[in-house]
């Protein structure tokens, strides 16, 4: 699973990812580059491939409170969303983006940013299993995962979610 | 319809619950559409509204690039709630707008890459449909067939009942059973295809035979 995201993110950038293996002591995924050291991490690797590419157009951050922000998201992502123990975890952490998204159209600065792109692609398996009555309910949340789905080249292969076109629940169940 | 007023309470409103679950007016990527919204506003909206908000500080970002979204300019009521309800707005993977490319062209690909599989297996799936003849429900009923007296002739009530003909009907075992004072029950079994047979069908036919049944009642029904 890590290993498709790691593609995925790639090919998102245009280079290839080279050679990514499972670190069997930490179970998290292990990139190793030309000469011959190790990045760990998958929200690691990630900038490490986006420092890579050259164009970058403000992928990181366009400002260095956004690069800031950026990081701050993708640790967010590693240790919250990818370490939700129980479903209340899981709901506490859509909740939080959802009300963190209310105001906002990207996660950080006003383009799609790495941030945005990991947390889309650790979102996807979340998103797949959920009611429709969630996504409504996170509906902050869904619009900017319905937009990061729509924006190309990040969906890729992945299985587009469905969304509702019309609100079909009481509005009072939109959390924030 | 629009929007209304945008410089009405009611106007921003119905702009903030537009964009509640949306990030821009018209599909996934900044346009024109956005521009003429952003333009007919007179300010930053209230905070209350926050969706509406969210999406004027988003636009207000572009600052000088606004003149580069793509699309073109229509009148502001063309916008809004009304023009979601058209397919145009509102579909998430056909882009069918004629005038607005929403997505980048490979996305394009994609999609007809999409369409194409998605027509595949409808095609795998009504061959196999067709093959298939379709599943006939169909029951087995266990009726038990009461003369008048001990003088009725029973082979002739069983002889009667097996003539009734019907589609879907089929006719199976039957056997008489003591009830007391000499009198015997024919009990007799069929199966019926659901569709076709009703067991109304079955006791009309049968208290038919007036001078010879007294009653008929459905012992078993089985669904096979």
């Amino acid at each position: 699973m890590w290993k498709n995201e790691i593609f995925q993110i790639s090919r998102y950038f245009g280079v290839s990812c080279g050679n990514v293996t499972l670190d069997e002591q930490f179970r998290i995924p292990c990139l190793t580059v030309k000469d011959g050291n190790k990045v760990k991490g998958i929200a690691t690797i990630a900038k490490y491939i986006a420092k890579n590419c050259k164009q970058q157009n403000g992928i990181l951050g366009a400002s260095l409170e956004d690069q800031a922000n950026v990081d701050q998201w993708l640790e967010f992502r590693s240790s919250r969303l990818d370490r939700y123990g129980t479903e209340k975890d899981l709901s506490s952490v859509l909740k939080e983006l959802n009300s963190y998204l209310s105001s906002r159209t990207f996660l950080v600065g006003s383009s799609v940013t790495l941030a945005d792109l990991l947390m889309f692609y650790g979102l996807h398996s979340v998103y797949s299993d959920l009611s429709y009555f969630d996504k409504q309910r996170y509906m902050h949340l869904s619009r900017w995962f319905r937009m990061m789905q729509l924006t190309s080249g990040v969906k890729q292969k992945l299985e587009t979610i469905p969304f509702q076109r019309n609100l079909i629940y009481p509005c009072h169940g939109v959390a924030h | 319809m629009g929007f209304g007023d945008l410089k009405s309470a009611a106007g921003l409103k119905a702009l903030d619950d537009f964009l509640g679950d949306r990030s821009y007016i018209v599909g996934y990527t900044p346009t024109q559409a956005d521009v003429v919204v952003f333009e007919a506003l007179s300010g930053t909206p209230s905070s209350d509204l926050y969706n509406a908000l969210r999406w004027y500080n988003h636009i207000a970002s572009y600052a000088s690039q606004k003149s580069g979204f793509p699309g073109e300019k229509k009148a502001l009521s063309e916008y809004g709630p009304s023009a979601a309800a058209t397919p145009a707005a509102a579909n998430d993977d056909e882009d069918s707008d004629d005038d607005i490319d929403l997505f980048g062209s490979d996305e394009e690909e994609d999609d007809e890459d999409m369409q194409k599989k998605k027509q595949a297996l409808v095609d795998a799936y009504n061959a196999k449909k067709g093959k298939k003849p379709a599943l006939i429900a169909k029951s087995m009923i266990i009726l038990d067939v009461k003369p008048w007296d001990d003088e009725t002739d029973m082979a002739l009530v069983e002889k009667k009942v097996r003539a009734i003909e019907k589609d879907g009907l089929v006719w199976g075992t039957s056997k008489l059973i003591a009830v007391g004072y000499g009198i015997k029950k024919l009990q007799i079994s069929c199966v019926v295809e659901d569709a076709k047979v009703g067991t109304d069908f079955l006791e009309e036919s049968i208290c038919g035979f007036e001078d010879l049944v007294q009653s008929m009642d459905v012992a078993a029904f089985n669904k096979l």
